[in-house]
């Protein structure tokens, strides 16, 4: 029995220890998604509703230098240095420059965020210098420097690696790109030509183990430098009578330096370009340094090695008697900002069901459909009332942060939307809300949550309730002071041209065009194939072109073609130019000075048909071929604006204007239909529901009472410990 | 090791495992961590018209203070013994904490701007995470009708709590189990200030 016991305590044991470690092992930690952003064109950025000041850093790289073309073989340029900064406090449009790519010669450019330049911003590196050439060839040259550390602004500064040099001129070999300083430390120098004709090996990335580009021997070209994390750079190429070998790029985190060009008498081998580094990604890290091409006692030699993406200084470019090579440009800066979103938190008071009316949705579901949420909301009558606390309302922030939308009853499931217009005082608003599925079947539901005092920041996420289809969409809020940005991540702000002024739209605001010199107009764009050209317009008289295609930016003259114009006769043509103008009637029975009417152009380039639609119903098609704008590829978009070439009538657009989108496909025509029984009268293609309450506020109870102690019963008394 | 040696242990170690399953579950059972929450049953109702300034102050008993809120509108007298102390809990609610650390007596009031006219069981839950709500009996505070209850707290142990809505405000007082008796005077002299 003894052993028995005993085998039965040993088992416990182990039930016990398993139990143990089970219990001891540390829960998963919950930690909020990182959203980490590259720019890398573009000089304008608006921060997010949810930016965390606490929780954050802004890197930057800054341009590699390029080297100069010269008959006796030529330096590399420098490597962009690098800088950080963390939890910057940000809110609104910050302004940002991403350092150009060094060419022929020139510095990379600087990168710097925050600021309308380098010693102004948060954060900014210097790019890398331009290569230099001998001149006399006999001259000794010394490599151009990379981005100095100490020209940067920021809290971690690395310097970028220098290009290689000589000690002796006139052997007509050139000498590696510096590679990009990075996170882990700065970047190191391209190789130095000597004697021989093979090229200088680019110089590795980002500290750590990376290495300095080695320097060509006895004609074979200079190994590239390793990269941060050790991975080797690329082989010079080997030396005889052939053309050099390029030499291999580098795959490193830190990107590894090229190798240098082979050397021979009549070599043109070229160097290899810097290796990308993978740091953030795989497409975005700091890049290692071209290397230099080969030289050559004859005509030209080995072209330089492109720094490597991002920062990377160009390798130069191999010596020769005649018709030098070029020699690597540099790789261009790079932005990243990494941040923790904020995150809703908190309870909502108050919750109600939004019933899209299927019957308002023709044929076919609607996927990612922004639904227009508009009205006045200010409690009359049982509605919601999305005042704030301070006027009556419900909505804890007067900003209105706290009215959301979510696709299930609990609040959960957080939708992605975009506030228009929200007034605190009157309950007035308009919401673009990106819902999944618009259903044609069957009544669709999402949710309207509001009063939850936890929410301090604007959690809407606007752009992404317009599909990557949308090339802008302009709602002219306001209707006050107009404002023309485009609500897609693609920043084709409108420029509004002689004071087009703002008036009170269809919903929210809307533009007024005085029919003589007034209108919009979009900036260049590629002009999509297949397109959708939307708008509500309310045309005080007759005539006028409201959108016009252009091949330039001046309109009224060179390539347009009027893609939807008012007539004199009460309609609305859509038209395109198919070596003459080519329309359709997209309406009918327009009374000017009255409401306001949905017009479409739609262009499908796979079926060549042309089709206008007024308030949600096509006209008949017509199969056309749209011809392109010259001199493109550009095309910009004027609303509002007179043509000479016309459908009709060659005046300006004299009215109001609302709404207006420009898409790269060809939308359905459910999808129209839906745009127009949605927005043309939002109270009947939705209802909203009876308020369901949590009960009250969200604040819940904290046990302050004897806070910071515990209560023993010892000995039948009560005594407090500390905790 | 033999077979049958190997499944005696194995089974002792089941058996004790039951043992230990049954003697948490009784626990939890017997420690009413399971007992079923039910709203309260107070139904409340605002005040009539109020004039414009609050009233005189009022008279406490020997041994006691006054304690008056001006923005909830109640007044209420306290032993002169324990400090007060007010904490503002953000969204409108408010801890009022009444304590003394030496003898170990105190009571907090935690007030909450509160649209329902009964507590909901989601409310409950939020603010008594244990979900313990035993014994409950309604009782009067002023014109208000309170659940009155006991419950559990980690850092307290027992407590007894008298909770009620009144004029768009949830109240929850709250004291150890074993100043009931204690708490008594206190709640008996609620006034709610009508001005």
């Amino acid at each position: 029995m003894s052993r028995y016991l005993s085998t039965g305590v040993r088992m416990m044991s182990l039930v016990l220890i398993i139990a143990l470690v089970f219990s001891v092992s540390p829960l998963p930690v919950a930690h909020a998604a990182v959203t980490t952003i590259y720019l890398t064109a573009g000089s304008s950025w608006t921060v997010p509703g949810n930016w965390n000041s606490s929780s954050n850093s802004v890197e930057v790289i800054g341009g590699g230098g390029a080297t100069t073309i010269n008959g006796a073989g030529t330096g590399g340029g420098g490597g962009g240095a690098y800088s950080k900064v963390s939890n910057l406090s940000l809110s609104g449009t910050v302004t940002y420059s991403v350092g150009a790519a060094g060419a022929v010669g020139t510095a990379g450019g600087d990168t710097y965020f925050n600021g309308a330049s380098l010693g102004a911003s948060s954060v900014g590196a210097k790019g890398g210098s331009g290569g230099v050439a001998p001149n006399p060839a006999t001259t000794p040259i010394t490599g151009a420097t990379g981005g100095a550390s100490g020209s940067g602004v920021g809290t971690t500064k690395f310097s970028g690696g220098a290009g290689g040099g000589n000690g002796v001129g006139n052997f007509r070999a050139s000498m590696g790109g510096g590679g990009a300083a990075g996170p882990s430390g700065a970047g190191k120098n391209g190789g130095d030509a000597v004697a021989g004709g093979g090229g200088g090996g680019g110089g590795g990335a980002d500290g750590g183990s990376s290495t300095a580009g080695a320097s060509p021997s006895a004609g074979v070209g200079g190994t590239g430098g390793s990269g941060s994390d050790g991975t080797t750079g690329g082989t010079g190429g080997a030396s005889g009578g052939a053309a050099g070998n390029a030499g291999t790029a580098g795959t490193g985190a830190g990107g590894a330096g090229g190798g240098g060009g082979g050397g021979s008498a009549v070599s043109t081998g070229a160097g290899g370009a810097g290796g990308a580094g993978k740091e953030w990604d795989a497409t975005h890290g700091a890049g290692g340094g071209g290397a230099g091409g080969s030289g050559s006692s004859g005509a030209g030699g080995g072209v330089g090695g492109a720094g490597g993406t991002y920062g990377g200084g160009g390798g130069g470019g191999g010596g020769g008697t005649s018709a030098f090579p070029a020699g690597g440009v540099g790789g261009q800066g790079l932005i990243i900002i990494t941040y923790t979103p904020l995150t809703v938190s908190g309870t909502y008071n108050y919750s109600r069901a939004i019933t899209i009316d299927h019957t308002k949705v023709p044929n076919t579901d609607q996927t990612n459909f922004p639904v227009l949420v508009s009205g006045t909301y200010n409690g009359s009558g049982g509605i919601a009332d999305l005042r704030s606390t301070g006027n009556g309302g419900k909505a804890q922030s007067s900003s209105g942060y706290d009215i959301n939308f979510y696709t299930s009853s609990n609040c959960t499931g957080l939708m992605s939307w975009e506030v228009e217009s929200y007034s605190a005082s009157t309950g007035v608003v308009n919401y673009w809300v990106k819902v999944p599925t618009v259903s044609a079947t069957t009544d669709s539901v999402f949710y309207m949550c509001y009063g939850n005092s936890s929410i301090t920041f604007d959690p809407s996420n606007p752009t992404d309730v317009w599909d990557s289809n949308y090339v802008a969409v302009y709602h002219l809020p306001n209707g006050s002071s107009l404002t023309t940005n485009d609500s897609t991540t693609n920043g084709n702000a409108a420029s509004n041209n002689n004071s087009v002024t703002a008036i009170t739209g269809l919903f929210g605001g809307g533009a007024s065009m005085n029919g003589t010199t007034q209108y919009l107009e979009t900036p260049g764009f590629t002009e999509p194939s297949s397109i959708t050209l939307e708008a509500w317009i309310k045309p005080n008289s007759a005539g006028g072109g409201v959108f016009d295609e252009l091949g330039q930016v001046a309109p009224g003259g060179g390539w347009h073609d009027n893609q939807i114009e008012v007539e004199t006769n009460n309609t609305v043509k859509a038209c395109i130019w198919i070596g003459s103008l080519s329309c359709v009637t997209a309406g009918s029975g327009i009374v000017y000075a009255s409401g306001w009417y949905q017009v479409v152009m739609r262009y499908n380039v796979s079926g060549t048909q042309l089709i206008g639609f007024m308030n949600g119903v096509a006209s008949s098609p017509s199969t056309v071929t749209k011809q392109s704008p010259t001199p493109g590829p550009l095309a910009y978009y004027s609303f509002g604006n007179s043509e000479v070439t016309n459908a009709g009538n060659s005046s300006a657009y004299s009215g109001g204007l609302d709404e207006i989108r420009i898409s790269s496909s060809a939308r359905s025509s459910d999808y129209i239909a839906t745009e127009y029984n949605n927005y043309s009268s939002p109270s009947t293609f939705y209802t909203i529901g009876a308020e369901s309450s949590s009960g009250g506020g969200s604040t819940s109870r904290n046990m302050r009472l004897f806070e910071g102690f515990r209560l023993k019963l010892v000995s039948g008394r009560l005594i407090l410990r500390q905790q | 090791m033999k077979r049958s040696t190997l499944l005696t242990g194995v089974a002792i170690a089941l058996v004790c495992l039951v043992l230990i399953i049954v003697v948490v579950t009784q626990h939890k059972k017997f420690g009413a961590w399971d007992v079923p929450m039910t709203p309260s049953t107070g139904v409340f109702s605002s005040g009539p018209a109020k004039p414009s300034l609050p009233p005189a102050p009022r008279t406490p008993p020997a041994g006691m203070k006054e304690y008056r809120s001006i923005p909830y509108h109640f007044s209420l007298f306290y032993p002169e013994a324990l400090s007060v102390s007010e904490r503002d809990e953000g969204g409108g609610a408010r801890t009022i904490t009444f304590q003394n650390l030496k003898s170990i007596e105190g009571f907090q009031i935690f007030i909450v701007p509160y649209t329902d006219a009964q507590v909901s069981a989601a409310r409950f839950k939020k603010d008594e995470p244990s979900g313990v709500r035993l014994n409950a009996t309604d009782r009067t505070v002023d014109s208000a009708v309170a659940s009155s209850f006991y419950s559990t707290n980690q850092a307290l142990g027992d407590t007894r709590e008298v909770w009620f809505v009144h004029d768009g405000y949830l109240y929850e007082i709250t004291t150890l189990k074993a100043l009931d008796s204690w708490l008594d005077p206190v709640i008996s002299s609620w006034k709610f200030l009508i001005f």
